[in-house]
């Protein structure tokens, strides 16, 4: 008897469990599946699959092919190189900006933040511009007979990528370096320590683990990176630009070696990631400051030099923003710039691609949506309905992280390219591909903020007799809003200013303003990329802008 | 009348037994406290019955209802949290109101009603004040006024005290009890301060890894732990190793401890190694020249603190073992001082003998008579 009542309980117990928070977790790991998992699992098998039988065929053409390997070896040498340049301006600055009395410090900020914001392939075009061929700069130059090495090629990349990414470091290290306890570091000048040897002995095995997410970060913007290597490359192929030409070549596409590729890709991102991984994973401290450090009141030589120091940075990887909202109010008579302000270049945009400026705004407006809800749910049953299978959704909803916008691209378009479910060519696989790749940046912020509510809070909201769903929605989600949000703005930014999946997935009609900016640049119309791009800029700052106010004045996290 | 029944309630979390088959009944109106140590289930008892967790076996009954199947927030009742879970949304108004207005009570019933409770926590003043602009101490008194608003059927209150300060604890306990009997709500209040617990309680139980040690007033519990356990956590007490040789008599069983034989009225019939558990408060120190009979341990003062109203000592006795005393310091002329050689008694009227075990109580328990007739 009592036996079977014990069964009966439990089976009702069961049927409780198919409530609302696992109907989320259930949709969303058939969203993902389908839009993630699917589509990358397809491009695996493509790569293998040629004429219709399994083979290594494509793997062995690229490793015996100097055209293809070599493009693997370029994006790796950029990428490292640009990492490396990151660090060694990311950390100084960082130091200084969080250690000694500088002053504008809140302007500083938002500056590298813009830098970081921007798309890198707009600071390519600007360097062009400046250093290019036909470049200002390297006119000037030639003029008084001095002969500057140009900005096309590896080394233009790499100054581009570092200048253009250091902002990760600076970031990362600014937050670890706050959360340094100042007895640290008093206990070692204490020992006799002191100064540089501190700073080589205590502060940077301290904050080792944090850079080296930063570099991370770096290192992966720069291999995925597109729009840069196609502008500066000139001849010299790195990966996801290859990928791009397989993909999309005038000479007949290969779906194949793209696959390959985008597998080639992503097998290297996911390798750096797990890489970074495996050296941090035995050095990782836990510290939170009682006591911050205090910022040190240098004299006024080294207070002026340290400024300087920061300013030149700042100003150097602000150049290419500066150049371009410059550019766009130039006159110009054709492609050449005559020496007069006007607003031509804003009203040739207008006139020639407007429907690329609304469609930025209402593809990444309907993303946002998707993401705010999105973040709000997920980011409840990652946290507060912790289970394995849970954090397996956690995983999943980050995998875009490693993998590159190309790589994404192609794989939406080869798993949606034919019925039943056609949506290459639509607008609907864009907002689909920004929603994928921009979501983990909601999800960070929605989770981060959610580990600041009190659990209890919904508790004591349903012992007052509101049902769980109704408690949520009156308690922790309006709780969670103004983290959901500015993590939502964050993906919003972003996602106006993605390329390297618009230009894959994007058809005539659909095109957006970074791919707009794209052809006008290749088209040589200068003044017209230059509008568009000071658009994207300004909606960045606006955006920024909402952020700081929405997070109360505190730190952006990106 | 029975109000509370937790019938045989078990609660696993994977393989380990946060609560080992609980049975307690509780009346209407009473003040019962889950008292023990970290990890013993007093909380995941209290949640239970809150509804959060579903227990894996036994049964619960308000009003002997079976609640096992009525969602948490159907059971009305009031929860004050450790960490007051105040809605930093809201006012103190809007929070005190929130459960009113899920109840769909009229809006002026709403008025009349927050106020009263707000009344009685002494928050009117701050009705309107967003509860980040509140002490520690007011946030729980908003948390209070919140979960009695309400008229629950019953108060669960979680270590609601103890993220204040020690002079405020003992203020809001004070209030929590007197405000509890002008209510007369039954409330469960789970704490791991046992002064707290014998404070503010009509009966506690005493809980260790999940399960219940000992259920009784708060003298009974002091005063006749059922375990070693619950001797040595509420209070402090000197265990001492003692050796019954022959159990046969009852009435006069001679127990050996610190070479010396003490008596005392056994239950059953017992021989062999037990525990001698007497509390530092009496044992009773005499100067040595007074009194010197077999029964007289000697010992001496290794180390004596000065704690104002009590002194305590660490007395070595003969055999070299320390045992805790505390006296009162009536005067000047009763202080001992390290080193002193003093009597003690280890008064054995007063001692409980456990088994090797600890875990069974072998003397007679004469105090429980007297404990009934005491008034609750």
């Amino acid at each position: 008897m009592s036996v079977i009542t014990e069964k009966k309980q439990k089976s009702s117990l069961f049927s409780i469990r198919l409530d609302f928070w696992n109907f989320v977790t259930i949709m969303a790991f058939i969203l993902i599946g389908f839009f993630l998992v699917y589509p990358l699992f397809n491009i695996f098998i493509n790569s293998f699959w040629v004429d219709g039988s399994l083979t290594f065929e494509n793997y062995k053409e690229f490793f015996s092919y100097k055209y293809y390997y070599s493009a693997l070896l370029n994006s790796f040498i950029v990428s490292t190189a640009a990492t490396f340049f990151a660090c060694c301006i990311g950390i100084p600055i960082a130091y200084i900006m969080s250690r000694f009395n500088i002053p504008f410090k809140g302007i500083f900020n938002m500056l590298i933040i813009l830098t970081l914001l921007s798309p890198p392939f707009i600071g390519a075009y600007s360097w062009i511009i400046m250093l290019g061929n036909n470049g200002f700069i390297t006119n000037l130059f030639a003029n008084i007979g001095i002969d500057i090495p140009s900005i096309y090629g590896l080394h233009g990349m790499v100054w581009v990528f570092s200048l253009q990414f250091y902002p990760h470091i600076y970031l990362y290290v600014s937050g670890a370096l706050k959360t340094i306890d100042t007895s640290l570091e008093e206990a070692s000048e204490s020992l006799g320590i002191s100064g540089w040897r501190r700073i080589r002995k205590v502060t940077l095995p301290l904050i080792f683990p944090t850079v080296s997410t930063g570099a991370l970060m770096v290192f992966m913007a720069s291999f995925a990176d597109f729009g840069t290597p196609l502008l500066i490359g000139q001849g010299i192929n790195v990966l996801p630009v290859l990928a791009y030409e397989q993909f999309i070549s005038e000479l007949g596409s290969n779906p194949a070696m793209a696959s390959t590729l985008s597998m080639i890709l992503l097998t290297v991102t996911t390798l750096v990631l797990f890489f970074q991984r495996h050296i941090v994973s035995k050095k990782t401290y836990t510290m939170s400051a009682l006591r911050p450090p205090t910022v040190i009141k240098l004299s006024p030589v080294k207070r002026l030099l340290a400024t300087l120091l920061v300013l030149g940075i700042v100003t150097l990887s602000i150049i290419p923003q500066a150049t371009v909202i410059v550019t766009s109010f130039i006159k110009r008579n054709g492609p050449v710039f005559v020496g007069e302000f006007s607003l031509d270049s804003y009203r040739e945009v207008l006139y020639k691609v407007p429907e690329a400026i609304t469609n930025t705004f209402l593809y990444a407006s309907i993303a946002i949506v998707f993401m705010v809800i999105a973040g709000l749910l997920l980011s409840y049953v990652v946290v507060r309905r912790k289970s394995k299978l849970t954090s397996l959704l956690d995983t999943l909803i980050m995998i875009p992280y490693v993998v590159p916008g190309t790589v994404l691209g192609i794989s939406l378009v080869i798993a949606f390219n034919e019925p039943p479910i056609e949506l290459t060519g639509t607008w609907i696989i864009l907002v689909i591909s920004y929603i994928i790749r921009k979501l983990p940046y909601t999800m960070r912020s929605s989770t981060a903020i959610l580990y600041q509510i009190d659990r209890s809070v919904e508790e004591a909201s349903i012992s007052l007799g509101v049902p769980p769903m109704k408690t949520f929605f009156k308690t922790t989600a309006i709780l969670m809003i103004p983290g959901v949000i500015s993590g939502a703005i964050l993906s919003w930014v972003t996602t106006i200013n993605e390329l390297s999946s618009t230009i894959i997935l994007y058809y005539g009609a659909t095109a957006t303003i970074t791919v707009s900016i794209y052809s006008e640049v290749f088209t040589a119309n200068f003044g017209t990329a230059a509008a568009l791009a000071s658009i994207l800029s300004l909606a960045t700052i606006i955006s920024l802008i909402i952020i700081k106010l929405l997070s109360g004045g505190k730190e952006i996290n990106i | 009348m029975q109000h509370i029944k937790i019938q045989n309630v078990s609660k696993l979390f994977g393989e380990a037994r946060a609560i080992d088959h609980v049975d307690i009944v509780i009346e209407q109106g009473e003040f019962f406290t889950l008292l023990g140590p970290s990890g013993c289930g007093k909380t995941t008892l209290l949640r239970t019955l809150a509804g959060f967790y579903q227990q894996d076996e036994g049964d619960l009954y308000f009003d002997k209802v079976n609640i096992n199947r009525t969602p948490a927030h159907k059971r009305n009742i009031g929860m004050v949290f450790q960490n007051y879970a105040i809605f930093p949304h809201m006012t103190v108004f809007e929070n005190v109101a929130y459960g009113l207005k899920a109840r769909k009570v009229k809006k002026d019933q709403i008025d009349i009603r927050v106020t009263e409770a707000l009344d009685m926590v002494e928050l009117t003043h701050l009705k309107d004040r967003s509860p980040s602009q509140l002490s520690g101490g007011q946030q729980q008194r908003v948390a209070l006024a919140r979960a009695i608003v309400i008229h629950p059927g019953l108060l669960l209150m979680d270590e609601p005290l103890s993220n204040l300060d020690a002079k405020l604890r003992v203020k809001m306990r004070e209030d929590i009890r007197r405000l509890q009997k002008d209510l007369d709500i039954t409330t469960i209040y789970v704490t791991h301060d046992q002064e707290e617990a014998l404070a503010v309680s009509d009966r506690i139980a005493v809980m260790k890894d999940g399960k219940v040690q000992q259920i009784g007033r708060p003298y009974e519990i002091y005063l006749t732990p059922s375990n070693k356990f619950v001797a040595s956590f509420i209070g402090s007490t000197n265990f001492l190793t003692g050796h019954v040789s022959d159990g046969k008599e009852l009435k006069n069983t001679e127990i050996q401890v610190e070479g010396i034989q003490l008596s005392r009225v056994f239950n059953r019939d017992y021989a062999g190694e037990v525990i001698y558990s007497i509390r530092p408060e009496q044992v009773r120190l005499s100067d040595l020249k007074h009194v010197r009979t077999s029964k007289t341990i000697t010992g001496k003062i290794k180390e004596a603190s000065f704690l104002g109203q009590t002194v305590t000592y660490k007395v070595e006795l003969a055999t070299g073992t320390v045992i805790d005393v505390h006296e009162y310091s009536v005067s000047f002329h009763n202080l001992r001082r390290e080193g002193d050689i003093v009597a003690v008694d280890l008064n054995p009227e007063q001692s409980v003998v456990f088994d090797v075990s600890g875990e069974e109580v072998l003397n007679e328990c004469d105090n429980r008579e007297k404990a009934e007739v005491l008034p609750v």
